[in-house]
């Protein structure tokens, strides 16, 4: 590969990098909210709902009229 | 190119003006902070009344609360208040606290924040200095958040105590902390700005930039831990200047160096660039870019600012508009994907000399912008940025190497 590929990918790369870097900037927060959100719910179903054989829909109807 | 850069500094201008006025309409809402939930976490069981009296404060059986920013406004961190939520006996001893709200950068802040650091309060009586370096441990590199913190702090709960609960102060008001920062930046800021005009004059002095350089890395850089950058321009827009006096050190020479010497700044005192540069010196052969893709290139810095001003002032939030490398590297402080571009960028510049002050920096862009045109400044073969011969000046960092010391007529370079 000559320099000049070696640097343009070098460069794209780099403008990649910023683009995430904005992306988590602004809606990390939100992003990482939901993901602990979901994996609370993943680990209620799994270790709770699941053993009663109720799917994840019907069992968080179920938790909230508890 | 002159032309190019008259199009964007308007464009720029432009994009900051509609971000601000964004901002303004659609997020200028203060966040609404239930203190009574929080105190509720301070003190489990204790039941505290509406917040009321003067000064303000919430009283609960044996404990009165109060919010630091109610009773001593004035106490500005380094991009603004740092309010704080403390409870407190009736014996005037710190029993809970917790930082409400804050427009501090993050990365220099995150451990001021955690209940760890916060439990050095926790017992601390009124009588007891509650300084930074005396009772209280400072935190590098967020040292004048830490001494706003701990002086709002002390100074509400002193007020708190004498007026609520009628508790004896005993010691005398406290002096503000010493603050030796900007005296020591100023200083290395001036002696550099001196040098630079004597290597205009006489070129036996060169080397003195080198030596600049060096202390840039280690005063700015690792001792302060504050290079310049876009956030604190960012903060001044959005909450109004800091009075930190290392905060106006930086804004002000800077300001007044683009004035008088375009891009000084990221030739002489820059830590980020004076690191590029030195990694740029390594005996590795250097990648051969044609100059109409270099050219190109250059450009891609100018879209990354225009994207950090819009997210930074659109969203009334610093922190959304920060990609800087040299916020995360000297801050010790940035998500993988900063400290993945810190080392992207440091890695670069061994192949290509300033990597990142070339093609990325916002804070190159921005002065670039700024800095007033100067035809004197010629390039040759030495240039650090290796620019092509007759640069356009927003390209220039006044490294004096190339500096014709009589005027030329003819072409403009900026």
């Amino acid at each position: 590969m000559g320099d000049e590929k070696k640097f343009r990918a070098l460069l794209v790369s780099a403008a990649l990098l910023i683009a995430c870097i904005f992306s988590y900037n602004i809606f990390g927060e939100y992003l990482r909210a939901d993901i602990f959100e979901y994996i609370k719910r993943r680990a209620y179903y799994e270790n709770v709902l699941k053993n009663k054989g109720l799917d994840l829909r019907e069992g968080m109807h179920w938790r909230k009229k508890q | 190119m002159t032309r190019d850069i008259r199009n964007i500094r308007t464009a720029i201008l432009s994009v900051a003006l509609s971000a601000v006025a964004v901002g303004l309409l659609f997020n200028n809402q203060t966040p609404v902070i239930d203190e009574q939930a929080i105190l509720r976490e301070l003190a489990p069981g204790a039941s505290f009344t509406q917040k009321g009296g003067t000064p303000p404060h919430y009283l609960s059986e044996g404990l009165v609360a109060f919010n630091t920013h109610d009773i001593s406004p004035s106490v500005r961190g380094y991009a603004g208040p740092i309010k704080t939520l403390v409870v407190m006996d009736r014996q005037g001893r710190i029993t809970g606290l917790r930082i409400i709200d804050h427009r501090e950068t993050k990365n220099y802040v995150h451990y001021m924040e955690t209940p760890e650091y916060l439990s050095r309060f926790i017992g601390r009586s009124v009588n007891d200095p509650l300084e930074i370096g005396s009772d209280i441990d400072g935190i590098s590199r967020a040292t004048i958040s830490v001494q706003a913190l701990a002086r709002s702090v002390r100074e509400s709960s002193v007020k708190a105590a004498s007026d609520l609960l009628g508790v004896r102060v005993l010691r005398a008001e406290a002096g503000r902390a010493s603050e030796h920062a900007w005296i020591i930046y100023t200083a290395y800021f001036s002696a550099a700005f001196f040098c630079y005009f004597m290597t205009r004059h006489n070129p036996r002095f060169l080397y003195t930039r080198d030596v600049s350089l060096v202390l840039g890395l280690i005063i700015p850089g690792i001792y302060l831990s504050t290079p310049f950058s876009m956030l604190q321009l960012f903060n001044m827009v959005l909450f109004g200047p800091s009075n930190s006096y290392l905060w106006l050190a930086l804004v002000i020479s800077t300001a007044i160096s683009v004035l008088l010497a375009g891009r000084f700044y990221c030739g002489w005192i820059c830590p980020f660039g004076a690191l590029s540069e030195l990694l740029g010196r390594l005996p590795v052969r250097k990648w051969n870019i044609s100059s109409g893709s270099d050219g190109d290139w250059r450009r891609l810095k100018y879209p990354a600012l225009g994207i950090s001003i819009a997210a930074a002032l659109a969203g009334r939030r610093p922190e959304s508009g920060n990609y800087e490398t040299y916020v995360t590297l000297f801050s010790l402080s940035g998500s993988y994907l900063s400290w993945g571009l810190v080392g992207l960028t440091l890695i670069a510049n061994v192949r290509v000399r300033r990597f990142w002050c070339r093609y990325l920096c916002p804070v190159a862009a921005l002065t670039g912008l700024l800095s007033r045109s100067d035809n004197r400044y010629v390039s040759n073969s030495q240039c650090p940025m290796d620019n092509r011969p007759g640069p356009h000046i927003s390209e220039c960092i006044r490294c004096n190497r190339c500096f014709v010391r009589t005027e030329r007529t003819g072409e403009q370079n900026g």
